[in-house]
Parts: C-alpha cells; structure tokens; sequence
C-alpha cells in the first residue's frame, strides 16, 4: 500500500474508524460500549447509554457509570478525598462540558441532539482518561502536606467534611479550624498539627490550645474537639500534648487513626 | 512487594477475615455499593485490605486485595472493564514490583465467574487465596 502523502488519503484510510468496539446491554437495560480509549493500565473505557424520562422530559444520559471512580478507588485514591484533588476534578469535567457527580462522569442529551452522540462519547471518554491520570499525581507526590493527608482520611469515612470552617471566638473574632466533621451523632471539630521541626512544635501546639481556648463558650460545648498531630515526625513534646488535652482530645496520625475513627464517626 | 513476596503471602495459611462484610450506598459514588478496608490477618504481619465494590446496575462484581504503603496486589473482576485479551471477567495478579503502581496490569481471563452467583464467587476467591471468612457477606445479590 502506497504511504499517504494527501489528506484525502489519510482522512480514507482512517474511514473506517469506529467509536464502538463493543456492544452489549446491561442488565439495567443501559447500553454498554466498549471504546477504543483505554485508562492507564490499559482496560478499555466503557461509555453507557441510558434513555430517561421523568418530569424534565426525555433524554439520553451518557456516562462511565462511575467506573472511572471504581479505577482509582482500586489505587485507594478518591477523587473527592482532597478539595485540590475535587478542583481538578471539576477543572476538568468544565473544560470539557462533562458533569461530575457523585462518582459519576457524564453527558446529557435530548432527544434533538443525538447527531451529537459521537462528540459527547468522546468528551467523556477524555474526562475518563484525564480523571484517571489522578493516579500519576499520587505517585509523584511528596509523602504529602499533612493537613491534606488529614483530609484524605476524613473523607474516606463517608463523614460531612467542612474545611477552613470558622466560628465565633470569645475576643470578637472569628476562630479558623481545619475540619468541622459531621459523625452520626456528635459533630467534632478537628485541628491538625504537623512540623519537621523540634523548635516550632511548642509554638504550633500553643497556637492550637489558643484556637481552642478562645472558641466561644457554645461552640465548644455544642462540638467534640480533636486535636490530630503528625505521629511520624516524633517532634511534639509531652507537656504541649497534655496542655491541649485540657481541651481537646488528642491522636496521634496515623499511629491512632483506628481510634481517631471511632472518635469522629461517634 | 515482588512476585515472591506475593507468592508467600498468597499460599499462606490461616489468612483470615474475622469482620462482616457489609455492601453499603457510598454518598460519594452513587453507582456502586461498596465494602471498604476489610482486614485480612495473616501470620506476615503485612496490612493486606480487602475492598469489593458491586454496581448493581451491570452487575459487575470487584474484589480488590491491596497492602498498605504498597497498592494492589491482586484484583478479581466479573464483567467489569475489558482488560486486553482477558476480556470482562478476569483476575489481575501482581507479576513485577512496579505493577501495584500501574494498578496491576497483567489480567488471566476468568470467565467462568461470570456463570456463577456472586456468593460462590466469593467463595472462590477465598479458596483461591487462602483466605478464612468467619463472619457473614450481606448485599451481594
């Protein structure tokens, strides 16, 4: 076969191409259709076709069925564990036209704009792809901000997670706390205390007792307050520990993640 | 971990899940109902979790085996996404140390997993690896 040298050549010789390897229906009665997109090991993408109707009329939902959560959820990587990582996330479903929700990563057309089936398989097979090239950012990554690797934990319990909440203090103004947590029962409010320095440990863990000390009265009784410091760093003396637990309970992370899980899902 | 290590862990015994699994809604991914880090004890002392996800809708079943500080090391999937040749239903394995990383790119087809129901299966995967379940296995259909 001769090589191509025009573009008429190259557009036939490309003709042929197809978007749907495979097809079949699954048992929701949603088509299913293998692309020819793969993530990053390799598994193809799946795209499927839902045909809705409910109160806002037809249309035709085109979706991962959340599969590319599933993906990195096997890498233990959770795409809404971050607020970074849901910006980057939702940076990429806009830039796109993609909607993210709940897991999900999809389209929506109505029934006038199925000559659009084509474009909207391909728009979410790359948020597929670029969502699951989350997983490259988790290998090149520091052992990680200790706030974030907090965070990451607190959204794996399945909790309401406020981040930067802040609340009214006793001297007039308003008190920053990393994470206010929403537990079956009990709401707790979570500070988080890291340094790779000895000299700067009394001076973060002073500031935490103030935090604490100057939440307003009704605040502190209304939540349970947890005070989590880096437990690899060994840098946190004994008696700033003990002088926040006149306040705060106090875990060591990762050491005593076990019990600061049954602490905050109280 | 390497294809030793992993060949250990795999043929030991008295590998067991002393907790109920329990398929649950997650508020994060509406589509799959899911049992998070199960703890699998050994006599390695290595923190191996269990992680099964279900998708109702398909159905498509994963139990996904994963060691803390290292990734996943061994993955089954029945009619979930096509790997290569191995085609829906498929176990991954651990071959080289790079492979937990690269979320086990190596696939064995499986598909007579697709025949069967979701409690045998399970029963199949704790055969195949070793693995005693003493408690219960609530949600699978």
């Amino acid at each position: 076969m001769p090589m191509p040298r025009e573009c008429p050549e190259v557009q036939r010789l490309v003709a042929g191409f197809s978007l749907v390897k495979g097809c079949d229906r699954i048992g929701s009665g949603a088509l299913r259709i293998a692309t020819p997109f793969t993530y990053p090991d390799t598994s193809n993408v799946d795209i499927f076709i839902e045909n809705v109707e409910d109160l806002t009329g037809p249309r035709v939902i085109v979706s991962d069925l959340g599969q590319t959560t599933d993906f990195l959820l096997n890498l233990k990587l959770a795409p809404w564990g971050t607020r970074k990582r849901k910006q980057v996330v939702g940076d990429i479903c806009a830039s796109l036209g993609v909607q993210s929700q709940r897991g999900v990563l999809s389209v929506e057309l109505s029934p006038h704009e199925l000559n659009r089936l084509s474009d909207a398989i391909v728009r979410v097979s790359q948020a597929c792809i670029r969502v699951a090239d989350l997983c490259f950012t988790k290998r090149l990554s520091a052992p990680g901000v200790f706030k974030e690797e907090v965070e990451e934990f607190l959204s794996g319990k399945d909790l309401e997670i406020e981040a930067d909440a802040t609340f009214p203090g006793i001297y007039g103004r308003q008190i920053e706390i990393d994470f206010a947590v929403r537990g079956r029962t009990v709401s707790s409010l979570v500070q988080s205390m890291s340094t790779a320095y000895p000299s700067a440990s009394h001076q973060l863990a002073v500031e935490t007792f103030t935090k604490w000390h100057d939440l307003a009265p009704e605040v502190r009784h209304q939540h349970q307050l947890i005070t989590i410091y880096n437990s690899d760093l060994r840098v946190f003396r004994d008696d700033d520990l003990t002088r926040l637990r006149e306040y705060s309970a106090v875990f060591g992370f990762p050491v005593e993640e076990e019990l600061l899980a049954a602490a905050i899902a109280a | 971990m390497n294809r030793a290590e992993f060949d250990a862990l795999r043929q030991l015994a008295g590998k067991t899940i002393a907790v109920p699994i329990t398929l649950s809604a997650s508020r994060n991914h509406e589509k799959s109902m899911v049992a998070l880090d199960i703890p699998v004890e050994n006599s390695m002392g290595v923190e191996l979790i269990l992680d099964v996800t279900f998708k109702p809708e398909v159905p498509a079943l994963t139990f996904n085996f994963s060691v803390k500080g290292v990734g996943p090391i061994c993955r089954v999937d029945i009619n979930g996404t096509i790997h290569g040749n191995a085609g829906r239903t498929h176990k991954h394995e651990l071959q080289n140390e790079t492979d937990p990383r690269n979320n086990l790119p190596f696939a064995l087809a499986r598909a007579e997993l697709m025949a069967m129901p979701a409690n045998n299966a399970w029963t199949w995967v704790c055969q195949q690896a070793n693995i005693n379940h003493t408690s219960t296995f609530r949600g699978l259909p």
